[in-house]
């Protein structure tokens, strides 16, 4: 698929909403996904496997990354994870958000896999990043590589349809009342 | 030279935001349309029609072409035939008149044969990155075929019913920034074309009427042959193009705060600039005198069948008669005369006649004003995201000053609560429901600020005033968007609008009224409480006409 970031931002808000998180998590869910596919990742598949695979919030990477960023000021200390987090990529965009917000980079701990994050670019050392690591995170000096951002997304239809399916909850089903009175129409519009 | 730093300071939000007000807001030279305009001709774009092909039943293709110093804009329209029975302007619909998207650049003979199978299907289409918009057209059925019969046999319309229509087709929606796979503004905000919002989609528009005028004439010929006319050129230029605008662009207003907060407070920073002149010059007032001359006879010809634009308009006609007789006796000699008359027309004028008048007088200050439109836009992707160690107290005191009117409401009463704004699964377009009436409360969006203000206040109330609002988010995910937008008022002084977006008096229509005038929409003709038809475009000089010298007060229509 080839989709604009404004496309996946919309989804992914919805998707999240559908799922249950909160209209205010929902924006923010949005905005890390589009955080992720301009820096080339698939922020769309991590998103659906974890609206699917409904973790506990302690193995959370949403409820973790919103952690980090409202504590973002307090992030001199480390801040751990209270369990194995799934698809921990999902926490890199709420690091840069936060890294942003007290101007300096972050660094993530997952497991051997060690991710430096600051408000536009990661960059990963160590293991590649695995599912279900426990995560440490904590203001550091270092700074990450430049990366070039892409415009685009190209998720897999697969991918995208599971995220239509959780925003289709946050739909009304159509009634004919709503179509007449719901979106207003009156007057002729055929003249 | 003028103090660029103003004296008189901008109108309190309390006063600007309320929604009656906003739904009696003029357009003015910080208007989008006009703005672009003013570009078009400063930089001396060139405009070309490299391809139109298209038969004599009013199917095929064509290519309108404007050049930048830098780049070069195509719109590549289709116009269909349309039977009468599939033609709608509701979002509902799925068949057009005619169909078109905005290419970034020279489309190749590939692009066009790939935006063929996708641009008369819209919604049901894809486009590109290469696509900046992408928008339809229906015509005006009586005017359309008055104005083919009449050139056909060689005669030009009659004038009253041009005036009455005011254009041939109405565009029923231009959609941009990413929609349906176009490029995202992101990617084009840099351009310094495209600085300023919704530049895209005004060029889009601009470009459809000089493409509705070659088709209208087009058809006239395939039926008259040698003995068709051409349409004169007077008439040409009071053809604008007309738009049908319904709920979708209400929720926009809400979903963008910061960026509307930009729209409305650079006017007032315009208008507050202007009330600190203190001295006005005679040619500064010969032209507002001018203009304000040529804004009456624009006005005679704004009707609506609507009761409340009809009550509106009745006053508005009535307030023009007392700035009639105001301005006679003016004394421009005075200290600050502008903030004089428009200390005035608050006192004396409804919210149309005021608002028109503040409208009015920047206009012979582009050196004061011009330079703001460059701040319209939202570049301020981190005021976005919450600061979680900000105290308790301070985020109570930003819902109490924005939104200290809403926190005395029941929210429970019915008439406070009556609506809800949804999104239908049909067309996934936003409706406003009847709450107690219809099964939608749990599809409810979140376009209800002043409500959830409130309740979030409530809720605060047990923490301690120092405690970090992260604190509270951590126990209340559900508030955590009213606390985003209780932040951003921190930045943006105009962002919310301070009335009940869901109470059972709301009229959309007044959202839908304030980002049209930004536009540069004129001839408001309300359709319901909440669809809109208007004008854009009305009176400017086509490509070809187009001068620095008829780029500016075009708007307003040269009086006789």
């Amino acid at each position: 698929m080839d989709l604009s970031m404004n496309e996946v931002e919309a989804q992914a808000r919805k998707a999240a909403k559908g799922a249950d998180y909160s209209w205010g998590e929902a924006e923010d869910i949005g905005k890390a996904v589009r955080w992720l596919c301009k820096r080339g990742v698939n922020g769309c598949e991590h998103l659906a496997q974890i609206l699917l695979a409904k973790p506990d919030p302690k193995n959370c990477p949403i409820r973790l990354g919103i952690l980090i960023l409202d504590n973002a000021k307090n992030l001199g200390d480390t801040l751990t994870s209270f369990g194995s987090v799934a698809e921990p990529a999902l926490v890199i965009p709420f690091a840069a958000f936060a890294s942003a917000q007290i101007e300096r980079p972050l660094a993530i701990q997952a497991g051997k896999c060690s991710v430096i994050v600051s408000e536009s670019a990661f960059e990963i050392t160590g293991e590649p990043m695995r599912n279900k690591s426990v995560i440490e995170v904590k203001a550091t000096a270092k700074s990450p590589k430049l990366m070039t951002s892409v415009s685009r997304a190209s998720p897999q239809r697969e991918t995208w349809e599971t995220l239509d399916k959780f925003a289709h909850r946050t739909y009304a089903p159509a009634t004919e009342e709503s179509r007449m009175l719901g979106a207003g129409a009156g007057i002729s519009d055929n003249d | 030279m003028n103090d660029l730093s103003p004296l008189i300071p901008r109108r309190d939000p309390n006063v600007v935001m309320r929604l009656s007000r906003l739904g009696s807001l003029h357009q003015s030279r910080l208007s989008f349309m006009r703005i672009l305009m003013r570009r078009m001709a400063s930089e001396d774009w060139t405009f070309s029609r490299p391809e139109f092909d298209i038969d004599e039943i009013g199917v095929g293709y064509a290519v309108y072409s404007a050049k930048t110093p830098n780049r070069s804009y195509s719109l590549v329209a289709f116009a269909h035939d349309l039977p009468p029975e599939d033609r709608s302007d509701r979002v509902i619909a799925n068949a057009w008149d005619a169909t078109f998207t905005l290419f970034d650049g020279v489309p190749t003979r590939d692009d066009i044969q790939r935006l063929s199978e996708n641009v008369p299907v819209q919604e049901a289409g894809r486009i590109t990155e290469k696509e900046l918009t992408m928008s339809r057209a229906n015509r005006s059925v009586r005017l359309w075929e008055h104005v083919v019969e009449q050139l056909s046999n060689g005669q030009q319309p009659d004038l009253e019913q041009i005036q009455q229509v005011g254009y041939l087709m109405r565009t029923t929606a231009v959609y941009g920034s990413g929609k349906f796979g176009a490029a995202d503004r992101e990617t084009i905000e840099d351009r310094s074309e495209f600085k300023a919002p919704f530049q895209v989609e005004m060029l889009t528009v601009y470009l459809i009427r000089t493409f509705v005028k070659d088709l209208v004439e087009h058809m006239a010929r395939a039926k008259g042959g040698n003995a068709a006319a051409p349409l004169s050129s007077d008439i040409a230029k009071q053809l604008g193009i007309g738009n049908s605008t319904g709920l979708g662009m209400a929720p926009f207003l809400i979903n963008h705060p910061i960026l509307f907060s930009n729209w409305i407070m650079v006017r007032e920073e315009a208008i507050s600039r202007v009330r600190s002149v203190a001295q006005a010059s005679k040619e500064e007032i010969a032209l507002f005198l001018s203009l304000f001359d040529r804004c009456r006879h624009s006005i005679d010809q704004w009707t609506s069948e609507h009761p409340i634009q009809k009550e509106r308009l009745s006053k508005l006609k009535s307030d023009i008669a007392s700035i009639v007789t105001r301005l006679d006796a003016q004394d421009f000699d005075v200290a600050y005369p502008w903030d004089s008359i428009l200390k005035w027309a608050a006192e004396t004028l409804s919210e149309e006649g005021q608002e028109f008048l503040n409208s009015l007088v920047l206009e012979p200050y582009a050196q004061l004003v011009d330079g703001l439109s460059s701040c319209m836009s939202d570049h301020f992707e981190r005021s976005f995201h919450i600061d979680g160690a900000i105290p308790v107290e301070n985020v109570r005191q930003l819902i109490t000053d924005t939104f200290g009117w809403a926190l005395s409401v029941d929210w429970t009463a019915q008439p406070e609560n009556a609506r809800a704004w949804y999104v239908s699964e049909e067309k996934l377009e936003p409706r406003l429901g009847e709450r107690f009436e219809e099964p939608i409360a749990k599809y409810e969006q979140p376009l209800a600020p002043a409500r959830d203000a409130a309740a979030a206040f409530g809720a605060l109330k047990p923490y301690a005033k120092d405690a970090p609002i992260s604190a509270f988010l951590a126990d209340h995910p559900h508030f955590r968007h009213t606390i985003r937008r209780a932040q951003m008022s921190a930045l943006a002084p105009y962002s919310e609008i301070r009335d009940n977006t869901i109470s059972a008096e709301l009229l959309p229509i007044d959202m839908l009224r304030a980002k049209l005038s930004f536009f540069g929409a004129i001839h408001f003709d309300p359709r319901s409480d909440r669809w809109v038809r208007i004008c854009m475009f009305s009176g400017a000089p086509y490509p070809a006409d187009l001068t620095a010298e008829n780029a500016d007060f075009w708007i307003y229509p040269e009086v006789a």
